[in-house]
């Protein structure tokens, strides 16, 4: 409390807002979870395509053949959605080799903002020197900007390289969630398809009509009625 | 507001448990990629092989065979030797000119009694093949043979009895005798010496 005594109006003004900033990133990321989620259980939903017809058909009828079965299905599906993902990846690696190979300059920086780099197309700020504390006060400094967006024609293979790692890598991770939420729904398949359940059975309930003679021709004649 | 502080909640939980979701997805990245290398070395090895990587599990034939959409396997069976009969049919025809085969047909007429009217009567002739014209082919119906009643003789006199004892083709036709069949009777016609009515002379003598 001393120390919120000795902040001024604005610097309290300032750590409200910032307390605030971060409220709403949380419950930005929890939304962002919620979707992700929701993502997740529609590509798990593939899994019951996958397996359908075994199961409708009564061609498995335990578990652990199922388990086999749809594991088997869940990487030849990953297989099939990844494999030009992993292309795009070995196109953008080999790019890079070859070209050091060729130039045989090993030390080549992919991360530069000067010349040879992809940074050189991006925004870049120091945030060094944003925060300095002066004894009791805290001094705030805006970032500095330290390079704009050039194209560098020496950087033409930072540019292949980043490029096909984003473009390839996002797609593998996406085919990686798949394959994760398949096997997640493979598990519950697993569980709920030969579950046997006798919630709700009463053997008695169902003997009671055939056991009373009376009682069946009246349920016949509710039935016609 | 309560939704509000529920996806805070989340958020929160989400945040705490995002180095161990990024782990795991690090280390199931890894994974599929061995994965991925063992199932691309398969499925080049089943590409010439003739094979298909992505083709149907013994399981799934199962099941489309279920379904119907697959036909049911051949059932194995031992082949066993089978002998081929060939059945021949007997074919009753009305046989009108060979007297071989005139012993056991009573409504069979000789030559020399026929009428013109018998003798310009033909067979039908098969129409030859004409290979400039493509017809259709007809299956040929079975031959049946044709229930034929017992021909009921009548007897005129005591030669004709005797005609009727023996065989027909080692009977001797004297000169003068006519013999007639059960179906000429509504031709017989009573003034036989005028020679009116088929044709047919009947002597009795």
């Amino acid at each position: 409390m001393l120390v919120f005594a000795v902040l001024s109006e604005n610097d309290k003004r300032l750590i409200f807002a910032l307390l605030l900033l971060i409220i709403l990133v949380f419950v930005l990321i929890g939304y962002i979870g919620f979707i992700v989620t929701r993502i997740m259980k529609w590509q798990g939903k593939k899994m019951d395509t996958l397996v359908s017809d075994v199961v409708v058909t009564r061609t498995i009828t335990k578990k652990i053949p199922f388990f086999n079965y749809a594991r088997k299905k869940n990487w030849r599906l990953f297989f099939k959605q990844s494999w030009v993902a992993v292309i795009i990846l070995l196109v953008g690696a080999l790019t890079l080799v070859i070209r050091d190979a060729v130039m045989r300059d090993f030390s080549y920086n992919i991360f530069d903002y000067n010349v040879t780099g992809f940074n050189t197309i991006l925004f870049l700020w120091d945030f060094s020197g944003v925060y300095q504390r002066q004894g009791a006060s805290i001094l705030l400094n805006w970032p500095v900007l330290i390079n704009e967006p050039h194209v560098s024609p020496e950087a033409w293979t930072s540019y292949v390289f980043m490029s096909c790692m984003i473009v390839g890598g996002g797609w593998y991770l996406i085919a990686i969630q798949s394959l994760i939420a398949r096997t997640i729904r493979m598990f519950q398949l697993s569980t709920s398809v030969f579950e046997k359940s006798l919630d709700g059975f009463n053997q008695n309930k169902q003997l009671q009509p055939m056991n009373n003679p009376a009682q069946q021709n009246n349920n016949t004649e509710a039935n016609q009625q | 507001m309560i939704s509000f502080f529920k996806n805070f909640a989340k958020g929160v939980l989400y945040v705490l448990v995002l180095p161990g979701l990024i782990v795991g997805l690090v280390v199931y990245a890894v994974v599929a990629l061995f994965v991925f290398v063992y199932l691309a070395i398969k499925g080049l090895v089943l590409f010439f092989m003739g094979r298909s990587l992505y083709e149907d599990l013994p399981e799934d034939k199962e099941a489309k065979r279920r379904l119907g959409i697959l036909p049911p396997e051949p059932v194995a069976q031992p082949q066993a030797p089978t002998e081929i009969k060939v059945e021949k049919q007997e074919q009753v025809l009305p046989q009108q000119d060979s007297d071989s085969n005139n012993s056991k047909d009573p409504f069979y007429v000789p030559e020399y009694l026929k009428t013109e009217e018998q003798k310009n009567e033909t067979l039908p002739v098969e129409e030859e093949d004409n290979f400039d014209v493509v017809k259709e082919s007809k299956p040929e119906p079975e031959p049946q043979p044709e229930p034929r009643p017992e021909p009921r003789p009548i007897i005129i006199n005591q030669e004709d009895k005797k005609a009727e004892e023996e065989p027909i083709f080692e009977q001797k036709t004297p000169q003068n005798t006519n013999i007639f069949s059960i179906n000429d009777i509504d031709d017989i016609d009573d003034s036989n010496d005028d020679n009116t009515g088929s044709g047919i002379d009947i002597d009795f003598n």
